[in-house]
């Protein structure tokens, strides 16, 4: 059971780092572009996720179909940020038009088996997260030649924890003890996510004190 | 031992794998992101940099022109009509005094009014050298030739021209960017390069108007002389970029010098007045 602890005390560690960024994000919310607000609300809602899901945890209750309310929540929210983020037209109309195909699959599809809704979904994991991957690819490329440096930083956090979250996820149903493995290591790559969100803060929208 | 390569195990053990090179691949491609980005923004600045050098170079022109002008208005002001007043002044004054008899009343008055008439040419003349009345009344050709002519008439150097232009194909502010071109180079043919012949055309073509200019003057290095651009050159560099045309030049030590400056025609409906 030792793996077990450490894979708890990175994830805690995870939820500490996330608990500041919410503050952080929170404490320079006033005066900052909807997109910004967008990530607040993002982050907060992945740490009230979290604490659900560890409470429900501690009480020995099963608490799966959270992962549910995880994948849906972060699509709307991110899909809505690269929305006020890409100027292009024809990018918005894609995320606007995917973004309801996927909420209207998931809604037709737990409506016909719901019974699948205490199940872990490898076909929700894959809708939902792949397209992040791409627009947080294509985010970083249109960047490239732009001395716009806003979001960058969490960005290539996205990129990186989504893109290998995305296959942890998936063999999220297999049962095994080295299983464990892989939670350390997502547990690991969502510390590096935190703290690229951190450094984001940290870079791009602290009160900077004017240089006299 | 025997667990561990039981089939789920392996395809743990696959996953695994799977996500260390997916993780090494996108830390990979986020290295070349930012390091591209850096590069490829420095590039930017450079070019930016590198224009709004060439602009300050020409704001600088354009103020040091107009110092230079300022002060020869004033030299003028100063040399030909201050000077005149002065004893127009004096000569008043002493009609005031009244202690003169009439024949020298009559000299004074005769004096007054030649000094009079005299300053009256000297303001026309300042004029006319800030902007020819010709080329506001007559247009471009009449105030190329009378520009050329008046050159001729000095025999310090010989101006062959030819002008084919038909009276305002172009629009009275590029009219006057070419006029001020033709004056800035025969100013340079004369006191940098010594020229005694200068041969002139300016032609209309279908699609554009092309100005010649050559002398036989003791001529440049072109490369040299552009890099450290002297004050003229930079003038006539400037109004070619506001006149959107295109100039060519050749010139080598001991053979002359040669322009070819050519505009595209323009829309009649971008006409301005500086009238």
């Amino acid at each position: 059971m030792e793996l077990k602890e450490i894979i708890n005390f990175i994830a805690n560690l995870g939820n500490i780092i996330l608990v500041i960024n919410i503050f952080l994000f929170f404490k320079s919310y006033r005066k900052k572009t909807v997109a910004f607000k967008i990530i607040a609300f993002y982050l907060l809602y992945v740490l009230v996720i979290q604490l659900s899901m560890s409470y429900l945890n501690s009480r020995k209750i099963p608490n799966l179909y959270f992962t549910h309310f995880y994948f849906i929540g972060q699509i709307i929210f991110l899909s809505f940020f690269f929305l006020r983020e890409f100027k292009n037209i024809l990018l918005s109309n894609i995320i606007k038009i995917y973004l309801v195909l996927v909420l209207v699959s998931l809604g037709i599809y737990y409506s016909f088996l719901p019974e699948t809704f205490f199940k872990h979904n490898i076909f929700e994991v894959l809708i939902t997260s792949i397209p992040l991957i791409v627009y947080s690819f294509i985010f970083l490329i249109r960047r490239l030649d732009s001395s716009n440096k806003k979001f960058i930083y969490l960005n290539s956090g996205l990129f990186l924890y989504i893109l290998c979250s995305t296959l942890i996820f998936i063999a999220g149903n297999l049962k095994s003890d080295i299983k464990l493995i892989i939670w350390l290591f997502n547990a690991s790559l969502y510390i590096v996510y935190q703290l690229l969100i951190s450094l984001e803060w940290y870079k791009n929208f602290r009160l900077k004190k004017l240089k006299s | 031992m025997e667990s561990l390569f039981s089939e789920e195990n392996q395809i743990i053990v696959i996953i695994i794998t799977a996500v260390l090179v997916l993780l090494l691949m996108a830390a990979a491609l986020l290295g070349f992101f930012f390091v591209s980005r850096k590069k490829i923004i420095a590039k930017e600045l450079e070019k930016k940099t590198l224009v709004i050098n060439h602009q300050k170079e020409s704001i600088q022109a354009i103020i040091v022109t107009q110092e230079n002008e300022r002060t020869r208005i004033a030299q003028d002001l100063h040399d030909d009509i201050s000077s005149k007043l002065n004893v127009i002044n004096l000569n008043a004054n002493l009609l005031i005094d009244g202690s003169l008899d009439a024949t020298e009343t009559l000299f004074i008055n005769k004096k007054i009014l030649e000094i009079t008439h005299k300053s009256l040419q000297s303001a026309r003349k300042i004029a006319h050298n800030l902007l020819p009345p010709v080329l506001s009344k007559l247009g471009l050709k009449p105030a190329i030739e009378e520009l050329c002519d008046d050159f001729n008439s000095s025999k310090k150097v010989t101006i062959s021209y030819t002008v084919h232009y038909v009276k305002e194909s172009l629009s009275s502010q590029r009219e006057l960017h070419l006029f001020r071109i033709l004056q800035e180079l025969i100013n340079n043919s004369i006191r940098h390069g010594k020229a005694t012949k200068i041969d002139l055309n300016f032609e209309e073509r279908k699609q554009s108007f092309i100005f010649e200019y050559s002398d036989n003057g003791i001529g440049f290095n072109v490369e040299e002389t552009l890099s450290k651009k002297g004050l003229g050159l930079t003038n006539i560099e400037n109004r070619v970029a506001i006149l959107q045309g295109k100039m060519h030049l050749k010139s080598a030590i001991n053979k002359g010098f040669n322009i070819l400056i050519s505009l595209e025609n323009e829309s009649p409906n971008t006409h301005s007045n500086y009238r």
